[in-house]
């Protein structure tokens, strides 16, 4: 199967001034495949919101590439932005700005015609459920609005690849049951999502693949069976503390 | 550059800025109605009090009067003084609480020197810090010379010499400035103090917010991973800093021209502001107001995108705010003769230039210096800026 992204030797070093060098990604090698869910498993600090940012372009790699639609990021950032729509793991939005507006902003500085972004508009507000919302400013929304309406953003190009940081931080249940639902909604459209996540259960339920990520190296990718295959173990959070190698001599 | 996106971005900020009803009120509302309440009310009143004075009926408490009944008689028969009695606080105090404005100490033996044609001594005693005594200290002192010039008068003429004698020469003063250069004067000294200060106001909240805030709040993520280049969203804030601030600032002279125009004419001042707004003038302000909000929005969009956050941000700019506010209380002062280098040093030369334009001394190569140096120090900064924004390190600050 073609795929969309491909990581290759993936490492990030930082600079950091107080805590000196930091090894935030190691050698990282996955890829994700045309119309799957692949997820990013770690805990704080693991290294996701890095590795999601090499992918999106906002950050360039110390070593190794990444492919997106087998355009090397290192000289066709601009072209592959084409194929990409980004969620931060923060959900603020522009104050003092209708939906309507964000829309048109987001797609206008992307260079999509007035036609191609009222057409969208119309699509996206029924997929997102947004009808009553569309006229409202988005300073006082809720959480989960604030997510529908950065996921309207993110898909308002009609980008192939999604990826997402951390999409359910922060929801409450309801909220996060229907960005759930909207990602594997967005599956069904044909799109290709990365998310990333320290939620078990988000990874359990949504992702077709996994790679575990730990201190900055991936310990372990594949489906669930291939995981609970190789180590043995039958639920993901044994599989994850395995992989990790930490607690394990705790049983 | 794609300027259609920049354009799109400028407009989007600009929205933003509109429709946060508190910086928009304090950019519209402050200079339109509290600057010119604050400054009309405090010059009508220095005015009235002035004025006040002028007519108040000074108390003067005159030691040994009866050693000079002619001086004051002179002085009663002015109409503004009240000779009053001896105060029976000390001297001191009672020109300090205003019991007595002015006390005046005659010499036992004046009457006997003026009659012998030498000088008689009087000791005029005022506390500065009580108005009235101060300004009427200065009157009497006119009201004596008016009386010595009567006794000279006399001592001339029993001399049997002409009162030219002792004014071989006649001199008088001729003011040949124009109500133009008066006000141009006056407008001088005010305009580019309050110019720079509401240049650097109102650029410094917004910018911060669409630098150093987005960071905070994270959007700038999603700003980035659209079809902008770097390049273009800094010309886009850019951009929308350099209007906002020049509208700000053209707002903030309005107000003061406004105001100072009613306290003239409301106080009866004579005084009367003519400015003059020709194109040619008009050009040269509207593009020195530009270039300063150049490289004023240059320079906080610098700050602002090194910044982690809004806090870190405003830390950033206060000191330049500090600067800032002396460059522009200096050039109000006047206490400084701008010499030729000072036209090479950025800011401070657009401040002297503006100076030198309401005060029709303007230098046509000071000018060109003013705008070359502007311009490469403006272009600097926002190359800077641009960098700055290439760099995760900075952009992704932790
Ligand atoms: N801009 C940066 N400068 C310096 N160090 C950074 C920077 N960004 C991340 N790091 C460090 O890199 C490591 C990985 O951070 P990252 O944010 O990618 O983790 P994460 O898996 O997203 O964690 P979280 O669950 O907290 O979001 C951490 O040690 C972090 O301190
Ligand atoms: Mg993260």
């Amino acid at each position: 199967m073609e795929s969309l992204v491909k990581v290759e030797n993936l490492s990030k070093v930082f600079k950091d001034q107080g805590k000196g060098e930091v090894q935030a990604l190691v050698n990282l090698n996955f890829e994700l495949r045309a119309g799957e869910i692949f997820g990013l498993l770690g805990p704080n600090g693991a290294g996701k919101t890095t590795a999601l940012r090499i992918i999106s372009t906002l950050m360039q790699p110390t070593s190794g590439d990444v492919f997106i639609a087998q355009l090397n990021l290192r000289d066709n950032a601009r072209r592959a932005k084409e194929y990409l729509g980004f969620l931060t793991a923060e959900m603020n939005l522009y104050d003092y700005f209708t939906v309507r507006e964000l829309l048109f902003f987001f797609g206008q500085v992307n260079g999509l015609t007035h036609t191609y972004i009222t057409d969208r508009i119309s699509w996206l507000v029924e997929l997102l459920d947004l009808e009553k919302y569309i006229d409202r400013r988005v300073d006082n929304f809720s959480t989960g609005m604030k997510q529908k309406v950065s996921i309207a953003r993110a898909l308002l190009p009609d980008p192939p690849i999604i990826i997402f940081d951390e999409p359910i931080n922060g929801l409450d249940l309801m909220a996060s049951r229907v960005v759930t639902n909207l990602i594997r909604e967005l599956k069904n459209e044909g799109k290709s999502i990365i998310i990333s996540t320290h939620n078990m259960n988000l990874a359990e339920n949504l992702c077709d693949r996994i790679g575990i990520l730990f201190e900055g190296e991936l310990r372990g990718v594949g489906t669930i069976e291939e995981l609970a295959r190789n180590t043995g173990q039958n639920t993901l959070e044994d599989i994850f503390f395995k992989m990790v190698g930490e607690f394990s001599e705790l049983e | 550059m794609n300027w259609n996106k920049i354009k799109v971005l400028l407009f989007k900020e600009i929205k933003g800025v509109v429709r946060d009803r508190k910086t928009f009120m304090m950019m519209v509302i402050f200079p339109l109605v509290f600057l010119p309440v604050l400054i009309g009310g405090i010059t009508y009143f220095q005015m009235k009090t002035m004025q006040g004075n002028m007519e108040e009926i000074v108390p003067v408490y005159i030691e040994g009067r009866e050693y000079a009944t002619g001086l004051v008689g002179y002085l009663k028969s002015s109409g503004d003084y009240k000779i009053v009695d001896q105060p029976e606080k000390d001297i001191a105090p009672a020109l300090q609480d205003g019991e007595i404005a002015l006390y005046l100490k005659i010499e036992p033996a004046f009457h006997q020197k003026i009659i012998a044609g030498n000088s008689g001594e009087i000791k005029l005693f005022y506390n500065n810090t009580n108005t009235l005594s101060d300004s009427s200290s200065k009157r009497i002192l006119q009201l004596i010379a008016g009386y010595t010039a009567q006794i000279v008068e006399q001592r001339l003429k029993g001399l049997q010499l002409s009162p030219y004698f002792i004014e071989p020469v006649k001199l008088e003063l001729v003011n040949t400035a124009t109500e133009q250069e008066k006000s141009g004067r006056f407008l001088g000294m005010m305009i580019p103090y309050f110019v720079i200060i509401s240049i650097f106001i109102g650029a410094m909240n917004i910018g911060i917010n669409i630098t150093s805030g987005e960071k905070e709040k994270e959007t700038l993520s999603t700003l980035l991973v659209t079809q902008l280049t770097r390049s273009e969203i800094v010309v886009g804030k850019l951009l929308t800093l350099i209007i906002l601030s020049t509208f700000s600032a053209i707002l903030n002279i309005v107000g003061i021209v406004l105001a100072y125009q009613f306290v003239f004419s409301s106080v009866g001042s004579g005084m009367e502001l003519v400015i003059d707004l020709s194109a040619n003038t008009l050009f040269k302000l509207g593009g020195l107001f530009v270039l300063l909000a150049f490289i004023v929005s240059g320079i906080i969009i610098l700050a602002g995108s090194f910044a982690r956050n809004i806090k870190e941000g405003n830390s950033y700019v206060m000191p330049i705010y500090m600067v800032v506010i002396l460059i522009g209380v200096l050039s109000m002062s006047g206490a400084f003769q701008p010499a030729g280098f000072i036209y090479y040093l950025p800011i401070v030369n657009i401040i002297f230039l503006l100076q030198d334009i309401f005060m029709l001394q303007a230098n046509l190569l000071h000018l060109w210096i003013t705008i070359i140096t502007s311009l490469v120090f403006g272009g600097l900064i926002s190359y800077l800026s641009v960098k700055l924004f290439q760099r995760e390190e900075i952009i992704f600050r932790t």
